[in-house]
């Protein structure tokens, strides 16, 4: 069903609603309070969206955004009300969206009405009392004071029997970001796990709405540092869409493979830490070694280890020569030849497959109701890529197939990382070929009016990463919002370890290995 | 009791680190890149020796007694094994010793692992006893073949027995392969335990020593490596003891020293080929190797007493 289509089959439904199309792909339905819950039920039922977020926005009163899309249009509906201190709460009706209630109240001191779950999620106990930071009175660059003045926030326990609580974090015993993980385990096996994050939230979304647009590419890579490329790739659509600007075909094709190359060294990472994490030393070390390779070559081409401030909105921040051409596939054909080897070693090691066989299921259902996305989710048969769904660059004519596996535990989510990375070999050398002449640094200074909204969707190496803005004055944002993949698949992973051993724990998380710092945002 | 065999206690006990030093150095050669230096295991004892010690609030007197019992319990496991030499002494070396010592090592680590009162220190509690519940059958098992093999409780007149020739080579291999397997469980290296890891959920002896720093570290650390390494010199002295000196004569004295030091780089070797080539076990996995090496040990024992 087509945009219009939709407009016109809610119009017939509630008669007299303010309906709205902007920049194409993004249906504005504008509701209220009253008939915010039927509306969205209705879109759910009729029309087969999916709930991808919520958010909120300052103005005269607060403006709730529910955001849904529809994979296979590949548009978005955003419903919208207006309200002074209520959150209505479509807990219940929109899979995960107590997440982005808790989000909201936490951020903006709005109240959840009819909730099931209303613990904080961002406020932790140090925090001080009423203070709310995204709100446009909360002074830009205040720091928020450990006073303990926010309530303890309660874990589901299983206490009886024989259950015992194991905590874990959110300091650990490796060198990673910081996250909480409460074990209820009975003997080995889990029986509930759940996870606390947030403990650094930087207010990055602040920080972008005090920003020139210019340099806010520079704030939005930082997000999360592994998908540098993917962030500012986003922002820079969000920026083109706004502008509704078209950029030539062959800095497309260098954005595809910067794109590419960030997902092959990130899912090179991912599957030596699975073989790292079950004792399986060789491959690992391999593994990173070979991502260490993609590193270098990024340095080489562009300065960044990272490919950071290379992606800018309307253009490229970087010279790619014909020689830099050369050295990615001459690089590249290095890597994929050591790469087949190490998968031949690691697919026929019994020790290594019995590990990671039968290990961590996400069922399809249970993926499926926590709206899943990205890799994790097409290794439990959601057949969802956002680059399929909603081509940008050069994908419409690259992503051909959506790569997915059927029964969602670790091995599976492996086996997609591999094809991903072979499917990156694949789009990088397509790519490439578009690019016949040194593309030039192209970069020039935007001036953006006030008052224009848009989102840009992007699949970054965790899932769909969505981000959203409404430009203001002195050419800042008035609103940025992201939200990140990591938001809602974290919560696939305590399902996918129930029932599994508490040794086994490590394996399940490294085959997600879900960021902490996207929702430290 | 022969000065000879106290000198080559010591030496054993001050080359432990080595050893385990040279193991870390041939897994990082295996993986393809260099690796700390071989003596770096010192560098590292010295490191927490020069530290002070944090205790757990909920700690209690075990935690003060149990590093030293530990520490003087290995030692003292260093001085019952032979290493280049055999005399006609055989006041040390009882096996039963051997494997009481051992207990002691294990039980006093249980027990720290409880005392600290931290989630991770009782998880890797119950998993180190739920391997040892299959892998201490085994130790008994190899003894009693030896036993059976060698007529002798005594390690040191087994080394000196077996030295000179072997009856049944069949069921001799087949009680090494069982006892290597008890290698590997007993000290917790791949495949029933990484000890390489930094994930504390998966750890089985470290997850015991989380709580530990300094001092009471160091003990820990070093009884570990003396673990090992009695380990592999019980192996190589009762199951491949060609060549150890019977008399105290010097060039006699000098190839077994030599000859030791070769059989334990090659076990080292061996090691470090199964730790990089395989994956660690799933937990409720390592009891299915650990029958598989109780029955080797049960079937050489058949072997031996049916001949």
């Amino acid at each position: 069903m087509r945009l219009q289509e939709i407009k016109d089959a809610i119009l017939a439904g509630n008669p007299g609603l303010n309906t709205e199309i902007k920049n194409k792909n993004e249906l504005f339905v504008y509701a209220d309070k009253d008939n915010i819950i039927k509306i969205t039920e209705c879109m759910f039922r009729d029309f087969r969206m999916y709930f991808a977020g919520e958010f909120c926005m300052q103005e005269d009163m607060f403006v709730i955004s529910v955001i849904l899309t529809s994979r296979k249009q590949g548009y978005f509906v955003i419903i919208r009300y207006e309200t002074e201190g209520e959150l209505i709460s479509l807990q219940g009706l929109a899979n995960q969206s107590g997440l982005f209630e808790r989000e909201i109240r936490d951020l903006f001191g709005l109240e959840i009405v009819g909730a099931i779950d209303n613990r904080h999620l961002v406020k932790h106990e140090e925090w001080e009392k009423d203070v709310y930071p995204l709100c446009k009175d909360f002074t830009y660059g205040r720091k928020i004071r450990n006073l303990n003045e926010t309530e303890v926030y309660r874990f589901k326990e299983v206490t009886n029997g024989g259950g015992y609580q194991i905590p874990v974090g959110p300091v650990h015993a490796g060198i990673i970001e910081p996250g909480h993980f409460r074990f209820s385990a009975i003997g080995e096996p889990i029986e509930n796990l759940e996870i606390r994050l947030m403990y650094k939230h930087r207010g990055i979304e602040k920080i972008c709405e005090n920003t020139d647009i210019n340099r806010l590419n520079l704030i939005l890579e930082r997000v999360s540092g592994e998908s540098s490329v993917a962030y500012a790739e986003a922002y820079a659509l969000l920026i083109e869409k706004i502008l509704d600007y078209n950029l030539p075909e062959d800095i497309k094709a260098v954005r595809v493979v910067l794109l590419e190359l960030e997902r092959t060294y990130n899912y090179l990472d991912d599957i030596g830490g699975i073989c790292l994490d079950v004792g399986f030393s060789y491959p690992a070390k391999k593994f990173a070694y070979l991502s260490e390779m993609i590193h270098q070559l990024c340095e080489r081409i562009t300065g960044s280890r990272f490919l950071r401030n290379v992606i800018v909105p309307c253009g490229l921040n970087s010279k790619i020569t014909l020689a830099n051409k050369a050295d990615i596939l001459e690089t590249l054909q290095m890597v994929e030849k050591r790469f087949d080897g190490l998968l031949d070693i690691t697919l026929n090691a019994v020790s290594f497959l019995d590990r990671v066989e039968d290990t961590g299921i996400v069922e399809n259902k249970i993926a499926k109701s926590l709206n899943m996305t990205g890799v994790v989710a097409r290794a439990s048969d959601i057949h969802y890529d956002v680059r399929k769904s909603f081509p940008y660059e050069i994908y419409q004519s690259l992503k051909k197939e959506i790569n997915f596996e059927k029964t969602g535990g670790a091995f599976e989510r492996y086996k997609i990382k591999i094809a991903e990375i072979k499917d990156a070999f694949l789009f990088i050398r397509q790519a490439l070929n578009l690019v016949e002449n040194d593309v030039n640094k192209c970069r020039e200074k935007i001036n953006i009016e006030p008052g224009v909204e848009g989102f840009s969707i992007v699949e970054t190496v965790k899932g769909e990463l969505i981000v959203y803005g409404k430009t203001g004055l002195n050419n800042r944002f008035e609103r940025l919002y992201m939200r990140t993949p990591s938001f809602m698949n974290w919560e696939g992973l305590t399902f996918a370890v129930l029932g599994e051993i508490v040794p086994d724990f490590p394996l399940c998380n490294k085959s997600f290995n879900m960021s902490y710092s996207e929702n430290d945002r | 009791m022969s000065i000879i065999y106290i000198i080559q206690s010591l030496l054993l006990i001050a080359g432990a680190p080595l050893f385990v030093g040279s193991l870390r150095r041939l897994k990082a050669v295996l993986r393809g890149y260099k690796g700390a230096p071989v003596l770096q295991p010192y560098y590292e004892l010295m490191k927490l020796f020069s530290k002070g010690r944090v205790l757990s609030g909920n700690s209690s007197f075990i935690t003060s007694i149990a590093p030293a019992i530990v520490l003087a319990a290995s030692i003292l496991l260093a001085f019952t094994v032979p290493v280049a030499y055999i005399g006609s002494d055989y006041g040390l070396g009882n096996i039963f010793v051997i494997i009481f010592l051992m207990a002691i090592l294990k039980f006093m680590t249980v027990l720290i692992g409880l005392d600290s009162a931290s989630a991770f220190g009782g998880m890797g509690g119950s998993r180190e006893l739920f391997i040892s519940m299959f892998a201490e059958p085994i130790g008994f098992l190899t003894a009693a073949f030896l036993y059976f093999e060698a007529g002798s409780f005594n390690i040191i007149e087994i080394t000196y027995i077996n030295s000179r020739g072997i009856a049944e080579p069949a069921a001799h291999i087949m009680a090494a392969v069982a006892f290597l397997l008890w290698i590997a469980a007993e000290n917790t290296r791949i495949p029933v335990d990484n000890p390489e890891t930094h994930l504390e959920l998966t750890m089985i002896h470290e997850a015991m020593l989380l709580d530990l720093s300094g001092r009471d570290l160091a003990y820990f650390e070093l009884s570990t490596y003396l673990k090992l390494t009695v380990s592999m010199a019980l192996f190589v002295n009762a199951f491949i003891p060609f060549g150890i000196a019977a008399s105290a004569s010097g060039s006699f004295l000098l190839t077994a020293f030599v000859l030791f030091v070769v059989k334990m780089l090659i076990m080292l070797s061996m090691l470090a080929v199964t730790e990089t080539i395989m994956a660690k076990f799933r937990l409720f996995r390592a009891p299915e190797l650990l029958a598989t090496s109780f029955c080797f040990a049960l079937t050489a024992i058949a072997i031996v007493y049916l001949h």
